[in-house]
Parts: C-alpha cells; structure tokens; sequence
C-alpha cells in the first residue's frame, strides 16, 4: 500500500518539461559556378557556344538558345530564389557597351542585348526556371531566349558577347558570374530576282530602269559582285551575232542606260547594294524592325543589226563581306 | 398521689430549666471558638494523550497523517495537536513542547534544543526553542475536566527526509515526542506517535527554449549553460530526450539538421568534447553534485538548492541549411 502511494505520487511529481533548442542559420550568398549558352533543347552538358564553337545560326530567321546557369548555395538549393542573365554584346569600339546598357529594365536589341537582368519580361530572355537540382546545394537553372539573325558578331575586337548572370537567394543576397561566348559573321544576301527579262525590243533599241532588290541578312556588313558567265550574250536567231555583254549596263541609281555606271562583264564587278548614298555597300542590320536593301538598276543596248531571236547569258551573282 | 404528681411536674421543670442554661452556657462556649480543616492534595504528573500531524486549522477530531507529503519547492505548514491529561484538571498543565525528527538520529534528545535544528531531520520548540521551525504550542481546547488539546504549528522544509519505502531512510520514520509542563513538573521527552514522509521528486530544467542565435554553416558552438536545480527531498536526475530526429529548418528547400548535431556533457568543453549527441531517446543530463555522481544528491544545505549545469553545443552543417532550426526536447525527472 505504501509503496503503490508513493508511486502514484512520485507519477504526479515527475516534472515533464520541454525545451526547444533553436538556431539561426547565417545566410551565405549563392555563387554561380556555371554560365553558358547552348543550342535550344540541349541538357546541361550541353557543348556551349564558345570559341570556334560560336554561334552561327540562321541567315534570316531566329535562333533558339538556352542559357544555363548553375547556381550553388550552402543553406542548400532550395535557398536559391531567381535566376536572371543579361546577354550582351561587350563593346569598345565603336561604341562602349557593357552591362549596364543592358541590365536594368533594358529593352531587347537584337544587336547586342537581350536581357531579364532587372526581372523584364520584354528583354528577349524569358525568366530562368530551374532545370533540375544537382546534389544538395546546387540546382540549374535555364532561359530561353531566340537570337536574332543580325545580333551583332564578334567583329570588334576585343569584342565578345558576354552571358552575365545574377543568382538570389531568399534573402535576396545575390551572387553573379559571366562567361563569354562567340557569335559567328554570317555573310547573307539576297539578290531579289533570279532573271531579268527585259522583254521584246527592237534593234538598237536601249532599255533602263530594270531594278532589282537586294537584301542583306545576316550580320555582316556586304555587298554583291556580278560577274557574267560569258563574254556574250547568246541569240538563238538563226545565224544570228551574239550580244556582247557589256551592251547590258547596271548602276546604283535608276538612270538612263547612257547613264549608268558600269558595263557588264566577266570580271567580278560591285553591285554596290549600300544603305546610304556612296557607301558603296550595306551594313549589317540594325534595324528591328526590317532588313537593310537596296536596289540596283540594269539596262541594254540591242545592237543595230546582225542579232535576232532571244539572247541570253547567265551571270554568277555573289555576295561579299565588307 | 396528688403530692407525687406536683412534685414530678416540679422536677420536670426545673430539669428542662437546668438542660436550658446548659444549651445557653453550650451555645455561649462555641461562639467563642475557632477551628481550622486543611487538606493537601498531591500533584500528579501530566501524561501525554496523543499527538497527531493534521493539516492546519483543523478541528482536534482531524485525521491523523500518517504519510506527509510536502510540497516541492516551498515550507508547507502543518500543526501538530498534542492531548495531555492532567488529573489535577487540564488548568494546570502550563506548557507543551514538540519536537519532529527523523528516528535514526538518536532519540528525541538529538532534536531537542537551539543547537538541534535541521530542515532535513529535525524540528523543535523544546526548552523555548524559537527558531527549530516549531511556533510555541498554544492552548487549543478542553476535553473534559483534566485533558485539553494544545496545538503547535510546524514549518516543514521541502527538503525534509523522506522515510518512505523507496527513500533511502526506509527503515526510519518521522517521530513526533512532547514534553508537557503542568505547574510543578514537566515530564521528559514522550514519544507521541510517528509518521512518513513521502518522497518528493522535483527538478528544474533551467531554460525552456536554448537559442544559438546566429550561426553561420559549418561552425560549431558550445557553453550554452543550462542550470538544473533539485527541489523535494529525492536524489534525482533529468533526462533529455528529442521530440524528432532533426531540428526542422524553414528556410526554403531546406534540408533539416539532425538532432546528433546537438551535443550536450557536464563539463564546459568545446563541441567536440561534449560527451553526448542529442537522440531521439532519453539519455541522462548527467546534474550532478559532484564529477561522476551522475545525478543530484537531495539537499541538505539549510539555505541553497543543489544545482549543476549541463552544456550545450551545436554544430551547424557546412551546407544545405537555411533559416531557422528547431526543435523540441522532453525533459524528465527521474529518481535516482
């Protein structure tokens, strides 16, 4: 009986207590230890566009892209909040262009900025979303974005296209790191017919005007050489001369034949396509809007006799880099 | 005939005159007498009735305790009711004195006097004592012509000895002598009546809550002091034993720390040295009075509660961790 009462009472009497122990955790900024730029739809060990290895992508459409980022933080990769990346072209000549022409709330250039830096939804890079997680701190993240086809080359030395990216963790502590990748010269033109006919005309007959649009893609500076393929123009008129292809004519302002400025023939001559008035060629795009292009004019001279039936001649139209 | 008679009706008379003078001469002698009756009535010694432990301000009819049981952490005053009877009528008795003690310290004569007070084993008011925890017992009632109830107010220490079953004075038992005074004599230390008293386990964790504060990832910390005091009149010792086995992190994606993070000893050292990992089942803490008693031995000091730290340290993860880190421990008492 005593035995069972102290028992009892010593049940009573045992103090339960609780204690909770606590800790704050130091917060530790992330790091981004990998930033590269991929060809769309790679995994993160994706090959990245970096030296030799540039991008070239399409004469005249956009080029898909991902950037991928891979971003570690201590307190674990749950920790890390954002991803941002601000892709620009690092110039010094001709103009300085660094980040800060295309970070905070910068608007997309084709040339040389496409940006979510500042969290803009209009910047040419859609918002990072991670990619998966790599162990317990580190996570990847990745952003798309679609390069245009005249972004500026890596023609300036000592240009380069710099990725330069931005982590957050959610305490808003930030690390960043860049990387540098290479956009190759793509020469692309477009010679906007692939015959002219200058139709039905009469011996000794002289015809102008004949207009022809060329237009510059890619993102090289150029212009375009004609060069015949004969020496002659082949009538097929029955015992018929042939029509030397120097009668046929083409310059850069819509003139009369007598007027315009340089003779066909089989050397290698400028179409002079240019974008502004004796520049004698056409820079590269910088418009966002629509693509350089300009127009030449050809005319003929029929000569006064000898020649009958249809004459032609083929001619080898190049376009070349300036 | 007629002679006769008037000589006896003569006789008759002048007898009754003479018995007269005597009464009158009778009367006349007692009135001017005194005389004196004493009696001394012999004193007896007063005897003990009975003495009982009773809640305070009860009635004399309260039951008696037999099994005390104190408080934790505070004196409980309890009285203690003593019946004398004196046959000379309870009017002589003039003075009651009790003494409380625990059995094995050597008789009532060890717990009698100003030198012989111990909040563990001894309680008095005898020969005037004033200062053994026992109020001078006062005159509560009359039962009768020759009893009467006296009552005297006891202070009893949360750290009293226990004599119960599992007490280590098992074998003892509290003890609760008189000594009655009537107006000629007092008599010698009475053994009245004897009670337990109960074992009283109680501890106290010092901190609910041990906050590292700050920390950053990888580092450790140590000496975070917690204090366990023993109250009751056990020899006890705590147990700590985690709730989870991790603290819980809120940071976002955050993984958890384990509980083992947590490391805990008796010695002040560095994290590494602390000679426990915190588990999710119950490990000793270890207060203890002195290095390897493993637990904390009932007080005895008349003015301090045993007590002992225990420290604590953490070690924070290299990575992986964010936020702020709990979790929650029970603490038990246990007896030892």
């Amino acid at each position: 009986m005593l035995i069972g009462l102290f028992v009892i009472i010593a049940l009573v009497l045992t103090r339960s207590q609780t204690e909770t122990t606590s800790v704050q955790i130091t917060q530790v900024s992330p790091t981004i230890d990998v930033i590269k730029l991929c060809p769309s739809g790679g995994a993160t060990s994706c090959n990245p566009y970096t030296g030799l290895n540039g991008v070239t992508g399409s004469a005249n459409t956009q080029t898909p892209v991902d950037v991928f980022m891979k971003i570690s933080d201590l307190n674990g990769n749950g920790d890390i909040a954002e991803a941002r990346v601000a892709m620009f072209h690092h110039t010094v000549i001709p103009n300085t262009k660094t980040l800060v022409d295309c970070d905070t709330a910068a608007e997309k250039d084709g040339n040389y900025c496409y940006s979510n830096y500042d969290g803009q939804t209009t910047g040419g890079i859609s918002a990072c979303t991670l990619d998966f997680t790599e162990g317990a701190t580190s996570a990847w993240y990745k952003c798309s974005a679609l390069l245009e086809y005249w972004m500026d080359s890596n023609d300036y030395p000592p240009s380069y296209w710099e990725l330069s990216g931005i982590a957050y963790d959610s305490t808003a502590l930030t690390g960043t790191a860049t990387s540098s990748f290479t956009k190759n010269i793509v020469l692309s033109m477009n010679f906007g017919s692939s015959t002219i006919s200058y139709g039905q005309m009469s011996l000794g007959a002289t015809q102008a005007g004949i207009s022809v649009l060329g237009t510059l893609y890619g993102n090289s500076d150029a212009d375009m050489t004609i060069q015949a393929s004969s020496a002659v123009m082949t009538c097929d008129g029955p015992g018929s001369a042939n029509i030397p292809v120097s009668n046929q004519r083409f310059g850069t302002n819509d003139n009369i034949y007598e007027l315009l400025t340089t003779s066909f023939s089989t050397t290698n001559q400028d179409l002079n396509f240019e974008t502004s008035t004796g520049l004698g060629w056409m820079q590269h795009r910088t418009n966002e809007n629509s693509a350089p292009t300009d127009s030449a004019y050809f005319g003929i001279q029929i000569p006064n006799s000898g020649v009958s039936g249809t004459c032609s001649v083929a001619a080898i139209v190049t376009a070349i880099a300036q | 005939m007629k002679k006769n008679s008037e000589f006896l009706s003569w006789f008759v008379g002048a007898l009754l005159i003479v018995i007269a003078v005597l009464i009158i001469i009778a009367l006349a002698v007692v009135k001017s007498q005194t005389e004196t009756t004493s009696v001394s009535v012999s004193q007896q010694a007063p005897t003990l009735a009975s003495v009982k432990l009773c809640d305070t301000g009860l009635a004399t009819s309260c039951p008696q305790i037999s099994d005390y049981l104190g408080n934790a952490n505070a004196p409980k005053a309890m009285d203690v009711l003593v019946k004398v009877t004196d046959p000379n009528g309870y009017g002589d008795i003039s003075k009651v004195e009790t003494t409380l003690y625990r059995s094995g310290i050597g008789g009532p004569a060890a717990c009698a006097g100003s030198n012989n007070v111990d909040g563990n084993y001894c309680y008095n008011n005898v020969y005037n004592q004033t200062l053994g925890g026992v109020d001078a017992c006062v005159f509560d009632s009359a039962e009768g012509i020759t009893s009467a109830w006296w009552r005297c107010r006891v202070t009893l220490q949360s750290w009293m000895d226990a004599t119960d079953p599992l007490s280590k004075y098992s074998s003892q038992t509290w003890n609760i002598d008189a000594v009655i005074y009537d107006t000629a004599t007092s008599t010698s230390l009475i053994t009245g009546s004897t009670f337990e008293n109960t074992s009283v386990l109680s501890m106290n964790f010092g901190s609910s809550t041990i906050s590292y504060g700050q920390m950053s990832l990888g580092a450790t910390q140590a000496g975070v002091a917690v204090l366990g005091t023993l109250y009751g009149n056990s020899d006890a010792d705590m147990t700590i034993q985690s709730n989870s086995a991790v603290m819980s992190c809120n940071g976002p994606g955050s993984a958890n720390i384990p509980v083992l993070n947590q490391r805990f000893g008796t010695d002040n050292n560095t994290y590494e040295l602390l000679a426990s990992a915190l588990s999710t089942s119950a490990q000793d803490l270890d207060f203890e009075n002195n290095p390897n008693d493993n637990k904390l031995i009932a007080r005895t000091s008349e003015t301090t509660n045993p007590a002992d730290s225990v420290y604590f340290g953490i070690q924070i993860p290299s990575t992986g961790v964010s936020g702020t880190c709990s979790v929650t421990a029970t603490i038990l008492t246990v007896a030892q």
